[in-house]
């Protein structure tokens, strides 16, 4: 690989990942002086009885029904951040505990934000490494892994009055614990588990093409590729299976890291573009750009090289070997085709923009949006409006 | 040496702001990104957190010289740069803006997509600035230039700071 002049690279979370890591919770929170800490979660959550899960490991620490919110809607808003830290401080909370997705942890990053800051308006930090105080003790518990949330220096919270989306990011979002327990994510039906799977698969291959990839970075997202490239598919077979499903657990956490610290790409700008514009899934707008995304970066030299890697991570040595050096790179990006397609044929997941529900007439906005969210900045090559344009056209 | 750089660093800035003014209503890709920022947008850019930085106002889809500030809190998006060796070389083109922000060396306080909007600003300021091998090298930017170099210099040079507050 290139050494990069300069990178950075940061990743302060404490990991407890595997069967019955739930019950290290007790002696976690005495670790990090936590008595009364402030839970979140969702009514779904709590209906399937994962919450009780978290209760149970948490039998020891005494927990008044005031401490648990279990509203948190699927998007963090400003207002709900602002309610929820109002609790906090009412209750005399000295900790957070965030059980759930991508809105559940944002929503936690964002009351965090609040009273570490000790501020009442959060649009006043956004930006990124705009916050200096230290941050209240975090836990985050994931459950529907793929998003790599519990290890992302971002949060994204929506101001509903300015129908604006807050950005921020700071190392000091991270979480001190992330909990990786394979039963907080067993109930995850087929399709779910194939898109999450995807989201996990595109963290690791556009942190491994990124402007900012660099020898630590790397070693995660290669990792993380051997296990996406083991389990997911089988995983997707047998949903209740325990090994796998820690595997792609694991494979969320790394390629989560991974992408935290080398930055996404044009895969990622387009399809966060795509969910924004035209309100189509993440998970699904990703799938089926990856394919088209990486079809554009075969043009730069340094990402062919990379891919050649993607390969021999993904599809194991056997395949890698028996592919001339020449055609390794293509072969990658056929390797990931073929692999969307079985999961297709496996969970219905879609293949084409137009599937969703993506038109033809947003494109010009689309390509606006995506042109203007950071992660293009760290993509291979100066992605142009027209390079947005054609991956579009393709994935359509 | 660093006095050098500090040095350099002043004068590049100053010649980059009064360079975006001039282009503003020359370039038409300056003009594209600039349509995307909202009325009366106030920009700062500065060499590090703590220094006086440079305040552009947005004005009738045109811009507007505010020079070196201190006080900046009625300013939307504050870009600077970790430090002041990370800003000599970007403002030197011995590195291109793109990759320092990825290389986390750009720090800004305010909206995301406003911020990319304003690195492709100053990536086309630095091409229409830079000796064509300098842009090449360090900003892989092949701009089809609307003014030339000696001209835009001579107009920036002409191109006086807004009085008063921002």
């Amino acid at each position: 690989m290139d050494l990069p002049n300069y990178y950075e690279f940061f990743n302060p979370i404490k990991i407890n990942a595997g069967e019955n890591a739930l019950n290290t919770l007790s002696y976690e929170l005495e670790q990090l002086a936590v008595e009364k800490p402030l839970i979140l979660t969702n009514q779904m959550l709590d209906e399937i009885k994962i919450l009780d899960d978290l209760m149970d490991s948490l039998a020891e620490v005494n927990i008044s029904p005031e401490q648990i919110i279990k509203n948190i809607p699927n998007q963090a808003t400003v207002e709900i951040v602002k309610s929820c830290a109002e609790k906090y401080k009412k209750y005399a909370c000295d900790g957070i505990i965030a059980l759930g997705g991508e809105a559940i942890i944002d929503t936690a990053k964002g009351i965090n934000l609040l009273i570490s800051e000790n501020t009442k308006d959060l649009k006043n930090l956004r930006g990124i490494d705009t916050i200096y105080s230290k941050m209240e003790p975090f836990i985050i518990i994931p459950t529907a892994t793929g998003t790599g949330s519990e290890a992302a220096l971002k949060a994204v919270i929506t101001d509903d009055q300015f129908n604006k989306d807050l950005e921020f990011i700071s190392s000091k979002l991270m979480p001190d614990l992330a909990v990786i327990d394979p039963r907080m994510t067993y109930e995850m039906p087929p399709r779910l588990t194939a898109s999450t799977g995807i989201d996990s698969l595109v963290h690791a291959v556009e942190s491994y093409t990124g402007l900012q990839r660099n020898p630590i970075s790397d070693a995660y997202a290669f990792s993380a590729l051997k296990l996406i490239g083991s389990s997911l598919k089988p995983l997707v077979k047998d949903i209740s299976n325990k090994y796998h499903r820690m595997a792609m657990n694991n494979a969320a956490l790394m390629s989560g890291i991974a992408f935290a610290n080398s930055r996404a790409g044009i895969i990622y700008a387009i399809g966060d573009a795509c969910e924004k514009i035209a309100g189509v899934s993440h998970g699904d707008a990703l799938s089926i750009l990856l394919p088209h995304g990486m079809f554009h970066n075969l043009k730069f030299e340094y990402c062919r090289n990379s891919y050649q890697d993607i390969l021999l991570a993904l599809s194991g040595p056997e395949k890698y070997s028996n592919t001339a050096a020449k055609d390794r790179a293509v072969m990658a990006v056929a390797e990931i085709a073929k692999l969307l397609n079985e999961l297709q044929l496996l969970t219905a997941i879609p293949l084409t923009l137009s599937e969703i529900g993506v038109k033809r007439r947003e494109f010009p906005d689309i390509i606006e949006k995506a042109m203007h969210n950071t992660a293009v900045l760290a993509s291979a090559g100066k992605v142009k409006r027209e390079d947005i344009e054609s991956v579009l056209e393709a994935a359509f | 040496m660093k006095y050098l750089h500090h040095l350099t660093d002043k004068i590049i800035l100053s010649l980059i702001g009064r360079s975006f003014v001039v282009l503003s209503s020359i370039d038409v890709r300056m003009q594209r990104e600039l349509s995307y920022l909202p009325e009366k947008f106030i920009l700062a850019l500065a060499v590090d957190h703590h220094a006086p930085a440079l305040v552009f106002k947005k004005d009738k889809q045109k811009i507007k010289y505010c020079g070196s500030h201190e006080d900046l809190s009625k300013v939307d998006l504050k870009i600077f740069f970790k430090n002041e060796e990370f800003a000599y070389q970007v403002l030197a083109a011995k590195e291109g803006i793109r990759l320092a922000f990825s290389e986390g060396k750009i720090l800004l306080e305010g909206d995301l997509d406003f911020a990319v909007s304003f690195i492709y600003i100053l990536e086309i300021i630095e091409a229409y600035l830079m000796a064509k091998s300098s842009a090449d090298d360090s900003l892989e930017y092949d701009l089809d230039k609307q003014i030339s170099r000696f001209s835009l210099f001579f107009k920036a040079l002409l191109t006086k700071k807004e009085k008063g507050e921002i």
